[in-house]
């Protein structure tokens, strides 16, 4: 990300949003003072119980946590009044600063912050599952939803956190993360009738054939699968296997997958933090530059696949 | 039973499944190469089948060459006899020579015609070009499992051997004519 854009999108809101942003640091810290009093709480009842029953030691233990409560509440209190206000911070830092950093690729850029509704989660569960990538979850959460033009084609990009569940033998469950990232689902100019996955390595059962691809570097990084071989090494030449390996050298050696469905694509981009700020600065440079880079992956990716279409003839 | 015969059983049908999963993957394996093999005849015959209407649209431009429309006309027919790739490779020559003869034709290069035919060759060049890359893939895969020991043993015993990857059989083949659009 230039310091030009930096500079423009930091000269936009800081301001803006300054006032915000205090009230959700202080929204943040009454979450940590709320946990103070509850393990303040538990500590205290467990010193009385220890030396009540055990006999050993003083009561007096128990004044330490006793204390962590009078200081949780003292807190709480002081920024609880300040922090009004604070929750909804991530709503208007992603409707004003990663709407405008996304405008800077894509056209008619909307922020769909509705994710509290159960029947928007029941629809965006539903968009997500249409890409067949992640079959095996339990548990799903998205945490925005972004929807927006690239060249007339419609494209959505959302904020995921798959998670699986597991039982084992005495009944402890434990929840494993299948997937967290960014998830997008564009329109393409051409139908191509088939289906093409470029993977990330590992093992994924599927019911495509396996592409065995000419490029060892290549292979290293991507697992190629079609309906259509052919299909698959005329969109993958050597060049474009070449632009998506240096797209993702640029991109820091990140992680992502996609697939072509006949007239759509859907990409995933893994462990990727949420658009929600978690900086430590309102308008945390290394924050902004890592969505940057993911924002911008979706069009690379599809401008390098229709580039392909188009100089190697293959529809039309 | 005896312990002793219990171990045997067990290696006899360990080595059995061993065999029998070695054989299934030459199978899928072969049945790959076969299905690439196909797919190339395909492509090979759709770039063919444009020679007919490239013969009569040079025609109009060159009535001279009478001797080279013949040669491509038979070089295709004994291709779609044989099927062969050698016989690919020489209606692919003659073809490569029907076409740098059109190029030398600027009213020609620029009829409405000749453009489209040029199109579908083009288009047809890189599905063909896609095809070689999944055969080759293919056989390289093939012939990786089995020439690989212990498989290369198993391979004989079944008859399987290794298969040509698809590569171009003469010099002016190899410095093919660009089709420009």
């Amino acid at each position: 990300m230039d310091d030009k854009l930096f500079n423009e999108l930091k000269q936009k809101y800081d301001e803006v949003l300054k006032e915000d942003f205090e009230k959700y640091k202080n929204y943040k810290k009454v979450g940590g003072w709320l946990a103070g009093l509850i393990f303040g709480f538990i500590f205290t009842i467990w010193a009385l119980m220890f030396t009540g029953i055990s006999g050993f030691g003083s009561p007096l233990i128990a004044l330490i946590p006793l204390a962590l409560i009078v200081v949780s509440v003292y807190k709480l209190i002081s920024y609880g009044k300040k922090s009004k206000g604070g929750a909804n911070f991530n709503d208007k830092y992603i409707s004003t600063v990663i709407v405008d950093l996304l405008s800077h690729f894509y056209s008619d850029v909307n922020y769909d912050g509705n994710i509290r509704d159960l029947q928007f989660r029941k629809d965006v569960r539903d968009e997500y599952n249409e890409s067949g990538f992640d079959k095996s979850y339990d548990i799903f959460h998205c945490y925005s939803k972004l929807t927006m033009k690239y060249n007339e084609r419609n494209l959505a990009i959302y904020d995921i956190h798959t998670l699986e569940e597991s039982t084992d033998s005495d009944g402890n469950t434990t929840t494993t993360t299948t997937f967290k990232g960014l998830y997008g689902v564009m329109n393409l100019k051409h139908n191509f009738n088939a289906e093409i996955q470029i993977n990330k390595r590992g093992f994924n059962y599927n019911r495509i054939d396996k592409v065995n691809i000419d490029s060892v570097n290549f292979s290293k990084e991507f697992k190629v699968l079609s309906s259509d071989k052919v299909l698959a090494m005329q969109i993958l030449t050597h060049d474009v296997m070449d632009e998506i390996l240096d797209l993702v050298n640029r991109c820091g050696k990140i992680k992502f997958e996609f697939r072509i469905v006949n007239d759509k694509m859907y990409f995933r981009i893994f462990n990727v933090n949420t658009f929600a700020h978690e900086g430590k600065e309102l308008m945390d440079r290394n924050e902004l530059n890592n969505d940057y880079i993911n924002v911008k992956l979706f069009k690379d990716i599809t401008d390098i696949v229709e580039k392909s279409v188009t100089d190697n003839n293959i529809i039309g | 039973m005896d312990s002793g015969i219990k171990i045997i059983i067990g290696i006899v049908v360990v080595i059995l499944l061993f065999i029998l999963i070695k054989r299934n993957r030459f199978v899928k394996l072969k049945n790959s190469v076969i299905n690439a093999k196909s797919s190339i005849d395909v492509y090979l015959k759709q770039r063919f089948d444009l020679i007919p209407n490239l013969i009569e649209v040079v025609k109009g431009y060159s009535k001279h060459e009478e001797s080279l429309f013949n040669s491509i006309v038979e070089a295709r027919n004994t291709y779609l006899n044989s099927m062969s790739l050698k016989d690919a490779a020489t209606t692919n020559t003659e073809l490569n020579r029907l076409i740098a003869l059109a190029e030398s034709y600027p009213d020609l290069k620029a009829s409405e015609q000749y453009l489209n035919l040029q199109k579908q060759l083009v288009k047809c060049e890189n599905q063909l070009q896609a095809a070689r890359r999944v055969y080759n893939s293919e056989v390289e895969v093939y012939n990786n499992a089995i020439m690989v020991f212990p498989s290369n043993i198993l391979a004989k015993l079944f008859g399987y051997s290794s298969e040509k990857y698809f590569e171009l059989t003469n010099a002016e083949e190899a410095n093919n004519v660009e089709v420009k659009m």
